[in-house]
């Protein structure tokens, strides 16, 4: 099975019902995939509130998360969009992280700190070639690929919360 | 109103091993009995590890707190997702906040907790004043109820967030 629209659809249904408490889906995008002549992506828009951390800043901020079918298997590979401050004003946890340190943090720190809110050799998650926070649902099915994206959010909220403490 | 057959719990059991969000680890899973609205009613309580971490960088960094979920069908309302101190001294968020040295003093109280709720997590989350336990009310449907799991979990990330950096 592939994603397609109507794999889609019940995703972002049970999303926009059972998105980790703090984030809000805001829109779903249809794109074309770096790899494969036909494969698409499906790209979520996702807005975080930021009054949890700080209760003074009522400023939300945006972050993308992207499915996209593996090419060998019935996995989707759920996967933080790269920063892109012009579209969106997205970042994703690395970028935000270093721009509320206003400084850049190493990527050893930055596995580090991952590392200690939630092991890798869980295989809860690992991080890619780009910084991006990134999981699998090990088949098209929404119960799946919500709570891989609610992995991955529930690790930003904590990566944030050790910026502020 | 059996619904926690083998099946259920045994599905309950693997999300809880596998797709927790992050910073729980799954320890146990019992079944209980609970007393609502006067009837006896099968319940099961999920019992879980939480460091402390990311919430102190202190020596506190370290440690390790119990947590821990109750799911039952009530009677006559739906399901519920609660936090729970059933077994092993687990901590509410609510409990755990009132626990640290900065709060003996001025304690959260319940007004402050339930106002802070919609503004910090959503109305999908409920406090229950009797039992200092944030829920989450769900449709009795194992799917429903599977996600609403760590719906609550990240509403208790959130109000433990808040709570420690606030202070």
């Amino acid at each position: 099975m592939k994603l397609n629209n109507s794999s889609v659809d019940p995703i972002i249904e049970c999303l926009e019902k059972f998105i980790l408490p703090g984030y809000q889906f805001s829109d779903c995008l249809v794109r074309n995939a770096e790899l494969g002549e036909d494969a698409v992506e499906y790209f979520m828009l996702i807005e975080q509130k930021m009054n949890q951390f700080n209760e003074i800043n009522d400023e939300n901020v945006m972050l993308g998360i992207i499915l996209t079918n593996d090419s060998t298997s019935n996995a989707v590979i759920i996967n933080e969009a790269t920063p892109s401050p012009a579209e969106y004003g997205l970042n994703n946890a690395y970028s935000l992280i270093c721009n509320l340190l206003g400084n850049q943090i190493s990527d050893d720190q930055f596995n580090q700190l991952c590392n200690q809110i939630e092991p890798m050799d869980s295989y809860k998650y690992f991080i890619d070639q780009h910084g991006c926070l990134t999981t699998m649902a090990d088949e098209i099915n929404p119960i799946k690929v919500v709570s891989g994206i609610n992995i991955l959010l529930s690790l930003r909220s904590n990566l944030i919360t050790s910026i502020f403490e | 109103m059996d619904f926690f057959n083998d099946q259920v719990i045994s599905e309950i059991r693997s999300f809880a091993e596998n797709d927790l969000i992050a910073g729980y680890t799954y320890q146990d899973l019992k079944t209980i009995d609970l007393n609502v609205e006067d009837q006896k009613t099968p319940a099961i309580a999920i019992e879980l590890k939480q460091p402390l971490f990311p919430f102190f960088n202190d020596e506190r960094q370290n440690y390790f707190v119990n947590a821990e979920l109750i799911i039952f069908v009530s009677p006559n309302n739906g399901a519920f997702i609660y936090e729970g101190s059933y077994f092993n001294d687990s901590l509410t968020a609510f409990n755990l906040l009132n626990s640290l040295p900065e709060y003996i003093d001025n304690p959260v109280n319940h007004e402050y907790f339930d106002n802070l709720i919609p503004n910090v997590v959503d109305n999908r989350i409920g406090f229950n004043r009797l039992q200092n336990t944030l829920f989450v009310p769900s449709n009795v449907s194992l799917p429903e109820i599977i996600l609403n799991i760590n719906v609550l979990l990240g509403a208790r990330n959130a109000m433990l967030t808040f709570g420690i950096l606030s202070h």
